[in-house]
């Protein structure tokens, strides 16, 4: 008989995201995502100045606010078909080159390792075993003998007081828990570290854009930072070096230290590369603009479908034509009026609350389709993209990690294998140690572009009268992330996000497909149903982000994820 | 701020998300201290909105740290509350005592584990009573605000920094109040 698991709020991600699941026989066999507060911050902009949107898009969430504040201003640039000047270009991508190298360090380190490393197992550990297996893997500075001792001291001290604190609602002993103790040691070892890495990236950011969260240097047209190389309190070459030395810092724990980490996960728990695929239709659209145009990118986008990853459609621009007719959302078994779907420039967001109804209406999220297919997006949607493009930065990075994994696991391992919840994580490390090699690049465009004597940051937009539609995308740390705004008369008149999140949480639609989260978890193992860790890892190698996807916060609270069985 | 400068030792810092009616009364609150106080030179005031992991940096260099945020429980709408660093430490992640609390606690570990040294902390909260997609306060929290704006005085004045009301009030920076000005057409 199937055991109904139902987990609210699954832990360790923003907003509310509710997960039910049917086992039956140690797997399961049906899932259900639901997003359990109502969306619909959007509707605070209508009516106001375009050239405003963004100030308050980024506070639709808390964690990823660059990414709507950026997506807001090309948006509105979209409508007016204007260009913004290259060294706008390049301080926005250093922006969210940054912030995707932050984001991502933090997704893996600090809010799904300890889905696979037993933080218990830690006092049992040999330090100097751990030092030289980590040494043998990387020669980070790291990875010394002392680093793996003041981890495991740590461990110690809060395991032997009895307070876990922030560690107490993990699923510690697990039987799917398999890493020896001196693995497990350096993850931990690398979490602390992480936590530095992290925030060296974050400042970078919070150089070009002012202050973080919410950079306050973004403009419609382009960006406020004033450039004069021999001024003080402008963008110099002073600021420009403490960013290079910060880059210069984080880019060797990305490349050295979590792309190991990564690759070296996969290759100890290889049963999940098999297990999580879910929707094989793939989207990511391309981003990091080179020139005033926006016509060539350094990061590539497109759409796989069927699990066709030798074949990628490409999407040439950021608001590339199919993908301006292919988006519609689907209202079915959302908590919204209406079950026809919707283009993002015609959709509307009026609530219709039912209950939990699952053959009927269930969740907060919208289903977005593209050309009515489910679709998966986020890292690894990227890497796929990119290797069946033959993308030259994708490829150095995916057969690298590829290679490492089979030589770890002593099996071959093979890009279709990425198709899977361990696939995600391995994609994350691929993209973000392509991030590491473009912050160095982009840094070099904009420096090099303000030496030839171009200080242009801003082109002012200029508002026509009647109604002109435009979209706004970003390939956000969590996936594709498009922003589609309606102006008539110079005022916002219709305006809607369609986050990363809400393509992965996604619930069925009117022919009953699932969304990306529910296909991924039918076929997962779960041994014990009151402790449901593998449901858990599926879910969280998605990077959940409900906060945006539904957009709110809970004003009551509530505590410790309930895990009820049925 | 960024790594490469001195900061003041002390920091007010409004916490909340300005789209959330009372979840607001952090950086609203920044805004009216900014337009409604003069302070001296070692105190920084920061509208943080909304931030993760973000926040640890902000720590970093300081003596004294003042959190302004909305709190979901604990008392009645507009009433003001403060916790002071002991108080904040023992609320386990799982029990939410303002609408951030996960980055609260998980800000004071990575502050210790990345060895950020700050001295202390203290959290200025208000009980909110309505939390919809709105740029207004609640009145109860509206009528709370005075009285904890004075409370950050008062407090700044206890850590030697200079505070004092403005005869008149400088503008207020509420871009989110601001109406929609006509656009260049």
């Amino acid at each position: 008989m199937a055991t109904r698991i139902n987990i609210d709020p699954v832990t360790r991600i923003e907003g509310h995201l509710r997960v039910d699941v049917e086992v039956d026989g140690n797997s399961v066999s049906k899932a259900w995502a639901s997003c359990t507060m109502w969306r619909g911050i959007e509707n605070i902009v209508l009516g106001r100045d375009p050239r405003e949107a963004w100030l308050f898009t980024q506070r639709f969430c808390g964690v990823c606010t660059t990414v709507h504040a950026m997506a807001s201003v090309r948006a509105v640039e979209d409508a007016l078909r204007s260009q913004i000047p290259p060294n706008a270009q390049f301080i926005r991508n250093l922006i969210l080159i940054n912030h995707g190298l932050h984001d991502h360090i933090v997704h893996f380190y600090h809010l799904s390792a300890l889905d696979w490393v037993d933080l218990m197992t830690i006092p049992r550990a040999d330090p100097a075993k751990a030092a030289s297996l980590a040494q043998s893997l990387s020669d980070w500075t790291g990875n010394s003998v002392k680093e793996m001792k003041a981890a495991q001291d740590k461990v110690k001290a809060f395991a032997g007081s009895g307070q876990l604190g922030m560690f107490s609602t993990g699923y510690w002993g697990h039987p799917a828990m398999k890493l020896p103790p001196e693995v497990n040691l350096i993850a931990f070892a690398h979490y602390l570290q992480a936590f530095v890495y992290q925030r060296y990236a974050l400042q970078v950011v919070g150089m070009l854009g002012g202050k973080t969260p919410h950079i306050q240097n973004l403009a419609v047209g382009g960006v406020q930072n004033a450039i004069n190389l021999d001024s003080l309190g402008t963008l110099n070459m002073d600021r420009l070096y403490q960013m290079k030395f910060l880059t210069d810092e984080v880019v060797p724990f990305v490349q050295q230290v979590y792309f190991n980490d990564a690759c070296t996960l996969a290759a100890l728990y290889p049963e999940w590369l098999s297990y999580g695929g879910g929707v094989r239709n793939y989207l990511a659209v391309p981003d990091l603009p080179v020139n005033a145009q926006a016509s060539n990118f350094d990061l590539p986008g497109g759409v796989i479908l069927d699990g066709n990853i030798g074949f990628s459609k490409t999407l040439y621009t950021a608001a590339d034509t199919e993908f301006r007719h292919a988006v519609t959302e689907d209202l079915s078994h959302a908590w919204y009026k209406g079950n026809e779907p919707q283009h993002p420039w015609k959709g509307e967001t009026v609530p219709h609350y039912t209950d939990f109804e699952e053959n009927g209406k269930y969740s907060w999220v919208k289903a977005p389709r593209y050309d009515g297919r489910p679709m998966q997006v986020g890292p690894l949607a990227q890497v796929l993209i990119g290797y069946a493009q033959g993308h030259l930065l994708t490829r150095k990075w995916t057969d690298l990690a590829l290679e490492k994994i089979s030589s770890i696991s002593k099996r071959k391992v093979t890009v279709n294998d990425l198709q899977s919840t361990m696939g995600r994580h391995v994609a994350r490390a691929i993209r973000c140690a392509m991030l590491a090699d473009l912050a160095q690049t982009h840094w070099n465009y904009l420096v090099t572009n303000i030496s030839s004597g171009d200080t242009a940051v801003c082109n002012p937009p200029k508002f026509p009268d009647g109604e002109v539609e435009g979209v706004g995308t970003h390939e956000a740390p969590r996936g594709t992330l498009s922003h589609w705004v309606v102006l008539r008369n110079g005022r916002l008149s219709n305006y809607q996000a369609v986050v990363p999140t809400t393509w992965n949480a996604s619930p069925r639609d009117n022919r009953g497909n699932p969304g990306p989260y529910e296909a991924s978890l039918v076929g997962n193992p779960v041994i014990d149903p009151e402790k449901p860790l593998e449901v858990l890892r599926t879910v969280h190698s998605f990077d959940p982000c409900m906060a945006c996807a539904c957009h709110t916060f809970d004003p009551a609270g509530k505590p410790i994820a309930k895990v009820k069985v049925l | 701020m960024t790594a490469f400068e001195r900061v003041p030792r002390v920091l007010v810092a409004g916490i909340g998300n300005l789209l959330l009616q009372d979840d607001g009364f952090g950086p609203q609150a920044i805004a009216r201290l900014q337009s409604e106080y003069e302070f001296g030179d070692d105190v920084e005031l920061l509208d943080l909105g909304t931030p993760a992991l973000d926040f640890v940096d902000y720590l970093a260099g300081r003596e004294v740290v003042i959190l302004l945020d909305a709190l979901s429980s604990g008392g009645e709408p507009g009433e003001v509350i403060i916790y002071e660093q002991e108080r904040l430490k023992q609320f386990l992640p799982g029990m939410r005592l303002s609408a951030h609390q996960p980055c609260l606690h998980e800000t004071l570990f990575a502050a210790e584990a990345s060895g950020i040294q700050f001295k202390e902390v203290m959290l200025i909260g208000i009980v909110g009573a309505s939390f919809d997609v709105d740029t207004a306060l609640s009145v109860p929290v509206k009528r709370g605000m005075t009285r904890a704006l004075e409370l950050v005085r008062l407090i700044l004045e206890r850590n030697g920094v200079s505070a004092r009301r403005r005869k008149r009030p400088a503008a207020c920076q509420q871009w989110w109040n601001r109406p929609a000005s006509a656009p260049a057409l």
